[in-house]
């Protein structure tokens, strides 16, 4: 079988990345995939798929009957980019690379949707499960991957049985479980022109910052259940002669005990309070990329075939935490791994992917989708 | 046909031609076969991303297209192993007749594309655009399959112009503007109705493309319109929109070249018609084309020679009527 989906996939190859660019070079922000919904569910509409549909959210909908429709497996993407309509979203081809905004995060896994859908259109091997395809919207961090937490409140979730994650880069990775995460932003607001209230000297909103810092840094981990924190972003002031009124920090804990995580965003929402009081200032915390502690066991049928299967296309399997959406599905109980597509680079606008591992990579997806119903036993 | 009614009647949007499995239908049932080819010279950083979305949607997707080809100048860069990559068959314009003389230029290459290629209709698209989108197939051919009395569609579109720190909407088409369309006023005033007469992509049939001489260079598209409305007058013409097409810009003083070619190539169509009062005048133009440049209180000229050569018709070419079945 696997030498028939090779040869099918390289008369595909063409369509595969004709698929990358006609897709990729819609503009879609986050919160404004319209245009690339609409894309999608004319491409899904053309290779026959049934139940195309679209919700209020922006997730875009088609199914694919399997033979004996006895389980649905669910194909996930996430199809908005981080970057606003204005940046031009032309990509440069080269013999060996496509570069562009969002093409590795995540146009490739989108267009594969059409590409894998197109994939079982014409080849004559039927699959015996019904496929659900799914195009995220709001699937950036930032959005709080709202498109797929609206997606699992819905009917249609329920019927879920297992699923696939689409990445478009870090082939290899196998990720079938996640830790507990929240990112949190503080941000210190000093009214204007005045200083923060000091019991000891005056403070302006990037000291109060670092205050902050030291005291989110204070908090006691612990070694197990492993946990941890990241202070990833920082932020404020305007110039060197003025006092900053307004500074912000940005930073992610992950655990993997979901009791951990409860207390040190307790603590957390102790510091945001302590630091309002005691320097007069707003300290207002935003909350967001919450995730609990979910996954596969590492001996789960699924997670071993699809093991099995990477280094049958000798490809090196990278186990690693899940990302957000798929950590999402699998606290609502559906058995999901994250498979990238491709190697490739996220570096804003000149952001790259890798042609020739295309090719392997969706031939992992189609054959994890051929074994994954019988695994759902 | 009045000019006013032949805008109505013969512009289209790509749009109208959305359809593209229809498209597909009629071409079988008409039994044509359409080529496409993409003249270049050191295009490798647009050129794969083309042929991979014609032949990718209008190839294998929808087999509207039944050749692809790209006719290169001899570039120095990967133009050619680029474009074969992604499913191109390619061909270096030198190596086609060379009993004939060698040209070089994007009119040459059109003109070698009859011989190359065997489509009943050729579609050209120049090799710079960085937004090629399947509409600019579909669109371009939708009038040729639909209507068989038109023989050549020309693309006209927005051109937003790609500069440092973004891209300026509007502008592009100067030399059309100041150059073209006044002399198409003065003497072709029925050629004024297309909207950009300069644009390098358009489709025709081979039997109106065979009957015309191709200037080689600059001058092609003029030359191609003036031969073209002289043999079916206007209403066998239409003019498609694109909407937008994302291109590189030319500096002015490129464009000034590229107007002395095209002002060879007008001069040459003017004396070739009776009535005018105007002949051999192309003999007397000289062909070097002088231009100024100042670095700070250094004067100086820069100095192009410029020769708009023509190619007689190719169905005057022996080889060509021997390898396509035509008679002479």
């Amino acid at each position: 079988m696997r030498q028939e989906a090779e040869a099918r996939l390289r008369d595909l190859h063409t369509r595969v990345l004709s698929n990358l660019i006609m897709l990729g070079q819609i503009p879609a922000p986050t919160g404004d995939e319209k245009e690339r919904g609409k894309y999608l569910k004319e491409r899904f509409t053309a290779l026959g798929l049934e139940d195309i549909s679209e919700d209020t959210f922006g997730n875009v909908f088609a199914r694919r009957p399997g033979a004996q429709g006895r389980k649905t497996l669910a194909l996930f993407a996430g199809i908005d980019t981080v970057f606003p309509k204005e940046v031009g979203y032309e990509y440069d081809v080269t013999p060996t690379q496509v570069i562009g905004p969002g093409v590795s995060y995540d146009s490739l896994a989108a267009s594969s949707l059409i590409s894998i859908a197109e994939f079982f259109t014409e080849w004559d091997r039927p699959l015996k499960d019904d496929i659900l395809f799914v195009g995220l919207a709001r699937c950036a961090d930032q959005a709080d991957q709202e498109g797929m937490r609206k997606f699992l409140e819905s009917p249609l979730s329920r019927r879920i049985d297992g699923a696939l994650m689409l990445e478009s880069i870090g082939l290899g990775r196998l990720s079938y479980f996640s830790f507990g995460a929240l990112k949190f932003d503080l941000t210190i607001d000093l009214p204007q022109g005045q200083l923060g209230r000091v019991g000891v000297s005056r403070s302006s909103a990037i000291e109060i910052l670092a205050d902050a810092v030291n005291l989110i840094q204070g908090i006691e981990l612990p070694r197990h259940p492993k946990a941890g924190l990241n202070l990833g972003v920082i932020e404020g002031g305007e110039s060197h002669e003025f006092w900053a009124t307004k500074a912000k920090l940005g930073a992610e804990i992950r655990s993997e005990s979901t009791e951990i995580l409860a207390g040190v965003e307790e603590e957390v929402d102790e510091i945001a309070l302590h630091l309002g009081s005691y320097y007069g200032c707003k300290a207002s915390l935003r909350k967001f990329g919450r995730r609990t502690t979910a996954g596969l066991r590492f001996t789960h049928p699924i997670v071993r075939a699809i093991r099995r299967l990477l280094h049958g296309l000798d490809i090196l399997p990278a186990p690693g935490p899940d990302t957000m959406a798929g950590s999402l599905a699998m606290a609502a109980g559906i058995p999901t791994v994250t498979l990238g597509l491709t190697q490739g680079t996220r570096a804003g606008k000149r952001s790259i992917i890798e042609i020739e591992p295309i090719h392997t990579g969706l031939l992992q997806v189609i054959l994890a989708l051929h074994q994954l119903g019988d695994l759902l036993e | 046909m009045k000019l006013t009614e032949w805008m109505q009647k013969n512009t289209y949007h790509h749009s109208c031609f959305w359809d593209v499995e229809e498209l597909v239908r009629q071409k079988n049932s008409q039994k044509l076969r359409i080529a496409l080819a993409f003249p270049t010279l050191n295009e490798e950083a647009t050129i794969g991303k083309e042929v991979l979305v014609a032949k990718g949607e209008m190839m294998d997707r929808y087999p509207l297209l039944d050749e692809i080809a790209v006719i290169d100048s001899g570039s120095t860069d990967r133009t050619r192993q680029v474009a074969e990559q992604f499913g191109a068959k390619t061909f270096l314009a030198s190596e086609c007749l060379p009993q004939l003389g060698e040209f070089r230029g994007k009119g040459e290459n059109l003109w070698k594309t009859l011989y190359l290629m065997e489509g009943d209709i050729v579609l050209w698209l120049d090799a710079d655009i960085k937004n090629i989108h399947p509409k600019f197939v579909s669109g371009l051919l939708g009038p040729l399959i639909y209507r068989p009395e038109i023989t050549f569609v020309k693309a006209f579109y927005e051109r937003p112009l790609t500069l440092e720190g973004g891209v300026r909407t509007g502008g592009g088409g100067r030399v059309t503007e100041v150059l073209v369309r006044p002399l198409f006023n003065l003497f072709y005033p029925e050629l004024a109705g297309l909207i950009q007469p300069l644009s390098g992509e358009y489709a025709g049939r081979r039997e109106i493309l065979e009957q015309i001489p191709f200037s080689i260079g600059y001058g092609v598209e003029t030359g191609m319109l003036i031969d073209i409305y002289r043999r079916g007058g206007l209403k066998c013409m239409a003019q498609v929109d694109l909407d937008q097409r994302v291109h590189r810009n030319q500096s002015t003083v490129a464009l000034g070249r590229m107007a002395f070619g095209i002002l060879q190539a007008f001069f040459r169509k003017i004396e070739q018609e009776e009535g005018r009062g105007i002949q051999n005048i192309s003999e007397y133009l000289p062909i070097l084309m002088r231009q100024v440049k100042v670095d700070g209180s250094d004067y100086g000229l820069n100095e192009y020679s410029i020769s708009e050569k023509e190619r007689p018709p190719m169905i005057s070419i022996e080889e060509y009527c021997q390898k396509w079945g035509r008679n002479g």
